[in-house]
């Protein structure tokens, strides 16, 4: 129930400061996607059930407060947490380096299925551009947030299992 | 068990995607209504999302305000004089636009170029992602705004609305790469298609194009919203042109626009209150 609290308010949150002040660390248009961080965080740490509810419903908002149409992002959000959530059991919880390489290849599969979705199929052929100028530093900026993001996210998890440990224990 | 269990989320995940191809095909385009769940949370995010997005305007101006005091004492010298010289024109011109309503209405122009309605509203959220350029404003039906509703800021063009719902609409800007406005070069008349274009984002500019390759465009010319747009009333400010170009089948020219609107630090708008197709059909009865 806190858990389900907890991310409800983190995911309300990132939709809010995402739209908002997180606009002002644009660097030449690019600005660091929080959703992608926020949904590999959780699958790499809780598995892939749980990443691809938070992937669905991080895009879910997405669609619903700038997206033109229901269900777009809230799938690429649900592949993301899913095959994220599959590395769940191979990694250690403190690394940071596996949540940042599958940030960057999160952030690179999000991009690319925007672009081929949504501009290739609009006649938008300069792939190259797309590429270098928005896919590329999408990238690495967001890479760069993934590394406190997953550390804040990292923290909030550790106290939610320490508390659902309790409670089991209370009832067992 | 683990085994079945595996087969089973892979279903699931087979599901989740068939379900929501479905809900991306019946929803894309135009939503017009805008479903229970959306106006629930809007009532929810909303108000947070307006003291987030004020709060921080508060912050920056403050920042701003501390980093130029010295510049902005200069201005404000400035600013004075020019509000004296200006409301001395302003009075002239009052008196020309006295002289101008009764010749007007002499010669039955009068419905030509109406004061359109406007309501201001503020820019509360801006498009997550680095491919559009949607943004939300604090203004929605309970206002009396309705989709295609045109969005202007002080001196030009900034889109129009795509979506409305209680207490917040979404716009579709003009440099958005979905976009394209009915236009023409108001020294001419010469006609053309502003389009939003990303690879032209990051200089600020959006592209004229399928201009006449005969068409009489020079740099500098002023492009406004022509009369052929259905959701644009005609003679709204768009930009000036920056560079010509010929198309490589030479058929036509486009043009590289600068915008009026300077859309990195939009913070108001004004909304047309009015639907200008609506009420196109409405004078030709």
């Amino acid at each position: 129930m806190r858990r389900i609290l907890a991310i409800t308010v983190i995911l309300l949150l990132t939709n809010i400061l995402q739209g908002t002040y997180f606009q002002g660390l644009e660097i030449r248009g690019i600005v660091p996607n929080f959703y992608i961080i926020i949904i590999v965080s959780f699958a790499l740490l809780r598995g892939s059930k749980e990443g691809a509810i938070v992937g669905f419903f991080a895009g879910l908002l997405q669609d619903i407060y700038y997206g033109t149409s229901i269900g777009f992002y809230a799938l690429l959000g649900v592949y993301i947490g899913y095959f994220s959530g599959k590395l769940n059991k191979s990694f250690y919880r403190e690394s940071f380096f596996l949540p940042l390489i599958l940030t960057i290849v999160s952030s690179f599969f999000y991009d690319m299925a925007i672009y081929i979705f949504t501009y290739l199929i609009r006649g938008r052929i300069q792939i190259s551009y797309y590429f270098y100028n928005i896919i590329l530093p999408g990238m690495v900026y967001t890479g760069v947030f993934s590394l406190f993001v997953y550390q804040g996210i990292y923290y909030i998890n550790e106290k939610l299992e320490i508390r659902e440990k309790k409670y089991r224990n209370f009832f067992k | 068990m683990r085994r079945s269990f595996k087969i089973k989320e892979k279903y699931v995940i087979v599901i989740v995607t068939i379900v929501l191809l479905i809900t991306i095909i019946l929803t894309a385009g135009k939503r017009y209504n805008i479903t229970f769940i959306e106006k629930g949370l809007g009532y929810i995010v909303m108000p947070v999302q307006k003291t987030f997005s004020s709060v921080g305007e508060w912050i920056s101006d403050q920042i701003y305000f501390i980093k130029n005091i010295k510049e902005l004492e200069k201005q404000n010298t400035e600013l004075a004089k020019k509000v004296d010289e200006l409301s001395y024109e302003n009075k002239i011109l009052q008196q020309y636009k006295d002289e101008n309503t009764r010749l007007r209405k002499l010669l039955e122009l009068d419905k030509k170029y109406p004061d359109y309605p406007k309501i201001g509203a503020e820019i509360i959220g801006k498009d997550p992602g680095n491919w559009y350029n949607v943004f939300l404003i604090d203004k929605g039906s309970n206002d009396g705004l309705e989709v295609d509703m045109v969005v202007l800021s002080g001196n030009g063009l900034v889109g129009h609305i795509i979506e409305v719902a209680p207490n917040y609409s979404k716009v579709l800007s003009i440099i958005d790469d979905r976009n394209a406005v009915s236009s023409k070069v108001l020294r001419t008349g010469d006609l053309g298609i502003v389009k939003g274009d990303l690879t032209l984002l990051n200089e600020g500019l959006c592209k004229m194009e399928y201009v006449d390759a005969e068409a009489d465009i020079i740099v500098g010319d002023e492009i406004v919203t022509s009369n052929l747009s259905d959701i644009y009333p005609p003679g709204i400010m768009i930009g000036v042109v920056k560079e010509i170009e010929t198309e490589s089948h030479g058929l036509t020219k486009y043009a590289l626009i600068e915008p009026v609107v300077d859309f990195r630090h939009l913070e108001e708008v004004l909304v047309i209150n009015m639907k200008w197709n609506k009420k196109d059909d409405a004078t030709k009865e």
